[in-house]
């Protein structure tokens, strides 16, 4: 199946993920690090879990009077997308990701 | 009622479904100054919208009721919570979203006897649009198409009618199932039949100035 280039938003969202890959993340904290409305970030984050990019999971230890929150991480698969997509950007955007992590794949 | 200046026509057109809009202004004023909690409006949008998302998406819809619940501020709550509403309704694949709007629409439940209030009025300018394209139909020759004016004319008309007249069917509805507000159910008919009086009472008015 042809692959479109991801849009400059679902770009954002994966390097915002890809600066820290092994920490789950939350869906508001991520909507205010890209400055995405919840609008706009929640249908790119189902297509990228739809497309293997992302995995998710819930709260275990939700504290109590709260229910437990929706986390977000990239896959191996989203980690590569991320690197690639950031390696095309223009040096001025690229983000600095960690060393050890770029060829943990 | 076509002798009638458009300014005059827009009152006489309108008033009626002023008239319900009120009636239903009054009656959610009445409801809001109950004494109650505070009502989180985000959260309810949300939890009327997340069980029409596809089974597939509903742990998504999930997600962004959890998530509403650490947003604080009312601006930024409104905003999240609009932002996830439209998600709700647009999800991601095009071919959900006629699925999604129509198990929303479903939610609403709309009750008889609301309708039996709401739907007269709006026979109204129907019937309006009808004369008015009746009228300049017989008074130009280049009005549209020939053939498919006096069709939509037809529809026009019916749905005027049929609208006027739904008040007594949804009224009667409206008891049946003893819904709340059953005095709503029950002006619904007079309100169908004060319809055509008040077109009697209009026509012959303009009859008059002229």
């Amino acid at each position: 199946m042809r692959r479109r280039r991801p849009s400059s938003q679902t770009v954002k969202v994966l390097l915002a993920l890809m600066t820290e890959p092994t920490r789950w993340r939350y869906g508001y904290d991520l909507s205010q690090e890209t400055n995405l409305k919840a609008g706009t970030m929640y249908p790119i984050l189902m297509r990228l879990a739809d497309r293997g990019l992302l995995e998710t999971a819930w709260e275990s230890d939700a504290p109590p009077g709260r229910p437990p929150r929706h986390m977000y991480r990239l896959t191996g698969q989203g980690r590569a997308l991320a690197i690639e997509l950031n390696n095309q950007a223009p040096a001025t955007k690229a983000l600095r990701l960690r060393p050890k992590l770029e060829g943990s794949l | 009622m076509s002798h009638l200046s458009p300014a005059a026509l827009t009152i006489v057109v309108f008033t009626p479904l002023a008239a319900a809009i009120i009636l239903f202004a009054g009656i959610a004023w009445m409801w809001l100054r109950r004494p109650r909690a505070p009502l989180d409006a985000p959260k309810l949008l949300l939890e009327w919208l997340i069980p029409c998302m596809p089974e597939h998406r509903r742990e998504w819809g999930g997600a962004m009721l959890a998530e509403l619940d650490q947003v604080r501020g009312r601006a930024a709550r409104w905003r999240f919570g609009l932002g996830c509403a439209r998600t709700a309704l647009f999800p991601p694949r095009m071919r959900e979203w006629p699925r999604c709007w129509f198990f929303a629409l479903r939610a609403l439940d709309p009750k008889c006897g609301v309708l039996s209030v709401l739907l007269p009025p709006l026979g109204l300018p129907l019937l309006c649009a009808a004369a008015l394209a009746a009228e300049r139909f017989t008074t130009h020759d280049d009005f549209f198409n020939g053939e498919l004016v006096p069709g939509m004319i037809g529809v026009f008309i019916f749905g005027s009618v049929a609208c006027m007249l739904s008040g007594l069917p949804l009224g009667l509805a409206g008891l049946i199932r003893r819904e709340q507000l059953r005095w709503l159910s029950a002006i619904g008919p007079v309100f169908s039949l004060l319809i055509f009086g008040y077109l009697q009472l209009v026509q012959h008015v303009a009859q008059q100035l002229n």
